[in-house]
């Protein structure tokens, strides 16, 4: 066995280009490997909370609702509305998170009440991006392809079919369900307009 | 190397036997005594309770002279040491139409499930239907004139401040039978 390993390593080393492949496969599914763990890590609701900033407030708010507690125990968590699953839009928006980073070193939004100042500004930034996706961290799941109308409630419906009818996408009625809604009195006419709000 | 190897094993086969020895003394020995303290105290349990019981048949059951109402605790027939049952779960009535009003100026209730919906001192989701700007879109029953009035009956622009919290008044149901069996019914006016 140790005789053939050998043989093997005098057999690279007449052939220098093929062990610089061979040693770059290796290193590369390791670094590749590595790096994947890594960023799903990050895409943990319990790396999401680590920081005081989400854990005593968005996600007290959102443990009252029904995508964290409900009859059939499917949980929706952080990262499966917040981040887009395919590789290239998770990696663009986990690069515009790094803000946060920043943010959280300044301490913009350390504190409760600090946030609530900023609510506002957040959930325009997150109904922006849902509607420039057309919602697709919700249609990940509930997609209205397979909705049965006839099973849904008789106000949900018609709701239901008019709004798709009409192009509308999820989040232009689904506002405030996973955390509270903002005080919605500082927005423009257009803003109002725009995010669908009477 | 081989000697020294085979002499630490027995060693530990040593220790280890040694061990479960006193392990084994331990338990015989504690086993020994608790056996005659539960003896020494059922005895005086049973003995304690035969003089109470003695007492009670001495004294005569005081006379009764009016009639048992029927009075239960809360706990009803359940004994002080047993557990109670739990409460059946209660399930909140799905999407249903109008519930009728009982009375007069009975606030009317709500014929759906409110759980996402949050009044909080940012925002009311439920004048995201039931607002004059919009029930007309959604299709909801409008709030009632008297909510914009203010305590001295001054009328408001909006939703007056003590009309904000909806569910002060205002509940959705669930599909429970009445604690207490009854005969009431609606006025004729209100009748279904």
């Amino acid at each position: 066995m140790i005789k053939l390993f050998n043989k093997f390593l005098a057999f690279l080393k007449k052939r220098a280009a093929l062990t610089v492949l061979i040693l770059g496969f290796i290193g590369g599914i390791i670094f590749w490997g590595g790096f994947n763990t890594a960023l799903e890590l990050t895409n943990t609701e319990q790396f999401c909370i680590s920081c005081h900033e989400m854990e005593s407030t968005v996600y007290q708010e959102y443990r009252n609702t029904i995508h964290y507690q409900n009859r059939t125990g499917v949980r929706a968590t952080c990262p499966d509305c917040h981040v887009p699953k395919a590789w290239g839009p998770k990696m663009v928006r986990k690069i515009q998170a790094s803000n946060e980073l920043y943010h959280k070193a300044l301490g913009t939004i350390n504190t409760p009440a600090k946030f609530e100042n900023k609510r506002i500004e957040l959930a325009k930034h997150e109904w922006r991006r849902m509607k420039k996706v057309d919602s697709l961290e919700c249609r990940n799941c509930h997609d209205f392809g397979s909705m049965d109308y006839t099973l849904q409630s008789r106000r949900a419906s018609p709701q239901h079919i008019a709004a798709f009818e009409a192009g509308k996408t999820c989040i232009d009625c689904h506002k405030g369900i996973a955390h509270q809604m903002p005080d919605t009195s500082s927005l423009t006419d257009e803003e109002r307009k725009e995010f669908n709000l009477q | 190397m081989k000697n020294s190897k085979k002499m630490l094993l027995k060693c530990s086969n040593l220790v280890l036997g040694a061990g479960l020895l006193i392990l084994s003394m331990n338990g015989y020995a504690e086993h020994k005594e608790a056996a005659p303290l539960s003896k020494v105290q059922n005895e005086i349990d049973t003995k304690a309770v035969e003089s109470i019981k003695s007492d009670i048949k001495s004294v005569a059951p005081p006379k009764r002279d009016y009639e048992f109402s029927g009075v239960k605790s809360l706990r009803g027939e359940t004994g002080i040491v047993d557990a109670d049952k739990s409460a059946s779960v209660k399930r909140m009535q799905p999407d249903i139409e109008p519930i009728f009003r009982n009375y007069f100026q009975q606030p009317p209730m709500i014929p759906h499930r409110t759980r996402e919906y949050k009044i909080t001192l940012r925002y009311n989701k439920c004048m995201s239907c039931h607002g004059w700007d919009v029930y007309k879109k959604a299709k909801a029953t409008k709030i009632s004139q008297t909510h914009f009035a203010d305590r001295d009956g001054n009328a408001q622009s909006s939703l007056a401040a003590r009309r904000y919290f909806c569910t002060q008044c205002h509940a959705p149901q669930v599909d429970a039978e009445p604690l207490v069996e009854n005969k009431f019914t609606p006025v004729h006016d209100l009748e279904k």
